[in-house]
């Protein structure tokens, strides 16, 4: 039962129309209180403060008039004055002592406090709880005081009076605060019921029904608002329209983005797929290029070993020896009678003859085999060097490790160094330091085979007399370089911006990874690389700078 | 020639003498009268003394200007302002001349309340108060020295203002009731 009643007057509380009449209602009720508080105070103390200026005036006046009376035993004059006092209908008692004490004439004297020399000159009034208040005047006649005048006024007709005027002002303030309270309800309603309808109208708009408008006919700026509003509402009910069109078509292009999207995306995927492909493709080519050239030189050599097979076989196939062992089976054979072999017949001495002439035979064939042996020997260490080293490099982890520069350069040279040499290639290597970088040795190895091998195509074209392949080893304190030169035909301008995009290449049966793959591979290692042309001709450098 | 210088001297003789009695009197008569009025009316014990009217005696001396035209001067104020009453009753006055008759026989043959002294020569104050008290009378004057002489009330001027000189005893003895609010403005003597 109560809760809904305090819901709703919490609800009451928090609207304008309460907080506007609760406030003004609070300022109303402090008004009223001021004034029930304020002025009877005030009253209180302007009407004692002006008794009491009364009040010693009136004696001063009358002690003024006693002075003359009292110094020349004027009792006449005494009791005039006294007659006069008395006209003053709130006057209690007046008593007049001469210097002595001794009271020369008195009005009332029981009336008077005992204790009236007990009553101070120009004593403060500062409140209403005695009847009678009570003055002492000294008569003076020539700056002399000759006696004393005690005067008694009654205060009951102004405390009559202040507690009248508290009541009426209290009849006042209540009166002010329920006019105030009344004209302020009313004054909330004037103010607020338009902008409760101004609510209402919002309430059902907020609720979707924009055809709603505020029915507020005031000229005040509530209805100025009011019509403000209206204009707000007819605009957002045509914005609506144009906003749910704009949407419809921003939902039909929002699909189409989906749909893009997805394509998009389908057509990453099959990039990424087709990215990882080519990288595929990319290490494969590496491997068969690293392979291939694994197995030119391999190749040479067995060129060589086959060569040297060839005249080992050749001479052994022209060999004395199969006569020799003819012969040994003919001596054999007449072993029993050797001396009359030897001696008598032609065949012994013909073998005789023979066994003489086979020994530098003999000799030669012992020198040929063993000269293609000795070669034979050095060609298969060098394939078994070549194979040891690419065995090397494919085994070396991906570990970054501090490596001599000029060492790692010298093993990527022995597996294309017979190349380069069977196609006259001049090698020339000028290490001006020999700096100790940390590397992935596989990734600089790999890029090192990309740039001989590249150098040396670029080379193909060139006169032999020209061919010229140089490495240059630097460093300064923040980084090294490797600079390989060519003396091939350079990169044109324009394509050196492009030589390390994605899928450039200048090659026929290229694949535009290689230069890619080794940009990537020296940002890897904190590194980069870059192109330039040869400062003093044809041909072209590049660059690997690392941090030291 | 010298009859010419003794005119001379004459002028400034009577010049002088002239000047001389006036300062006597220090208020006009025209307001010493209306200032008498008023202190008479502070005198409470002053309507017992008079019957029907109040007769104001002016002592004067025929023969002395000054004091003749004092007296004259008054007696046209008292006449001219024959309305005004004191307690009740109005104002007559009675002119002495004392060159001719001695003051003790004037205030025996008329009834005089008051007798107002006007500047004299040669005649002894004190002597006139003496008689003035034998007989009841209150006395006044425009000189303010005679009041130490025994006169009871005088007017004179200090200050440039008007002042009230009374001698208290002598106002006591003859029976005057003077109110303290006339004492208060006045100069007392209480000789």
């Amino acid at each position: 039962m109560l809760r809904p009643l305090l819901a709703k007057f919490i609800n009451w509380i928090f609207t304008v129309k309460a907080k506007l009449a609760l406030l003004i209602s609070v300022l109303i009720g402090l008004i009223a209180l001021f004034i029930y508080l304020y002025f009877p105070a005030n009253l209180q103390k302007f009407v004692l403060h002006q008794f009491q200026a009364k009040a010693h005036s009136i004696s001063a006046m009358s002690a003024f008039n006693l002075s003359s009376a009292l110094y020349f035993d004027d009792l006449e004059t005494i009791n005039e004055t006294f007659a006069s006092a008395k006209q003053n209908r709130d006057l209690v008692y007046i008593i007049v002592v001469d210097d002595s004490g001794k009271v020369i004439a008195s009005h009332n004297l029981k009336g008077a406090p005992k204790a009236r020399n007990h009553v101070t000159e120009n004593q403060n009034l500062q409140s209403l709880e005695s009847a009678v208040y009570s003055t002492k005047t000294p008569i003076l006649i020539n700056n002399q005081q000759i006696g004393t005048l005690y005067m008694g006024i009654s205060l009951e007709q102004i405390i009559a009076h202040v507690e009248e005027s508290k009541r009426t002002i209290f009849f006042v303030s209540l009166a002010v605060f329920l006019i105030g309270i009344l004209a302020v309800f009313g004054i909330s309603n004037y103010i607020t019921i338009p902008m409760i309808r101004m609510v209402k109208t919002v309430q059902l708009i907020s609720d979707g029904d924009l055809s709603q408008r505020a029915q507020v006919t005031t000229r005040d700026e509530v209805g100025c608002l009011a019509d403000n509003f209206n204009k707000m509402v007819e605009n957002l009910e045509n914005t609506q329209g144009e906003l749910k069109e704009a949407n419809d078509r921003s939902e039909n292009r929002a699909e189409q983005l989906q749909e893009e999207m997805k394509e998009r995306q389908k057509a990453e995927q099959e990039r990424e797929a087709m990215h990882k492909e080519l990288n595929e493709v990319a290490r494969r080519a590496g491997m068969a290029d690293v392979a291939t050239s694994v197995l030119h030189n391999v190749g040479n050599v067995l060129n060589t070993v086959n060569t040297s097979i060839s005249v080992i076989g050749e001479t052994l196939e022209r060999s004395k020896i199969t006569g020799f062992f003819k012969a040994t089976d003919l001596l054999k054979e007449n072993i029993g009678d050797i001396e009359g072999f030897i001696l008598r017949n032609p065949k012994g001495k013909k073998l005789l003859e023979y066994y003489l002439k086979l020994e530098e035979s003999l000799q030669n064939e012992q020198v040929i085999l063993n000269k293609n042996i000795e070669k034979l020997e050095g060609k298969v260490s060098l394939i078994n060097d070549v194979i040891t080293a690419q065995q090397t490099y494919s085994n070396e982890g991906l570990y970054s490790e501090k490596l001599a520069l000029s060492e790692v350069i010298d093993n990527a040279m022995k597996i294309q160094k017979n190349s380069m040499l069977q196609h006259k290639i001049n090698l020339h290597k000028f290490y001006k330091t020999t700096p100790e970088i940390k590397v992935q040795k596989i990734k600089l190895v790999h890029i090192l085979m990309n740039l001989y091998k590249n150098s040396k195509e670029a080379m193909f074209e060139t006169d032999p007399i020209k061919r010229l392949f140089r490495i240059e080893v630097d460093n300064d304190v923040q980084y090294a370089w490797i600079r390989i030169s060519d003396s091939g035909p350079g990169i044109s301008e324009e394509n050196l911006g492009k030589i390390f995009s994605y899928g450039f290449t200048t090659k026929e049966n290229g694949h535009g990874f290689g230069l890619h793959s080794c940009a990537n591979y020296m940002t890897e290692m904190g590194g980069k690389m870059w192109a330039e042309p040869n400062r003093d001709g044809a041909g072209a450098t590049f660059v690997l700078q690392f941090p030291m | 020639m010298r009859r010419f210088q003794l005119k001379i001297w004459f002028v400034i003789f009577f010049f002088i003498s002239a000047g001389i009695y006036p300062q006597q009197v220090d208020i006009p008569v025209k307001i010493q009268y209306p200032l008498a009025l008023k202190i008479l009316s502070f005198e409470r014990a002053l309507k017992k003394r008079i019957g029907k009217k109040l007769t104001i005696g002016i002592a004067y001396q025929e023969k002395f200007r000054g004091s003749r035209n004092i007296a004259e001067e008054l007696q046209t104020q008292i006449a001219n302002n024959f309305k005004i009453k004191i307690h009740g009753v109005p104002v007559t006055s009675v002119l002495i001349n004392l060159d001719k008759t001695s003051i003790e026989n004037a205030l025996s043959s008329t009834d005089i309340n008051i007798l107002y002294v006007t500047p004299l020569r040669v005649i002894n104050i004190q002597n006139i108060q003496k008689i003035a008290r034998q007989k009841n009378i209150l006395t006044l004057t425009g000189v303010s020295d005679y009041v130490e002489d025994g006169i009871m009330v005088g007017i004179g001027l200090k200050g440039g203002k008007p002042n009230i000189i009374i001698n208290l005893k002598e106002a006591k003895t003859i029976g005057a009731d003077f109110s303290s609010k006339l004492l208060k403005f006045s100069t007392i003597i209480d000789i």
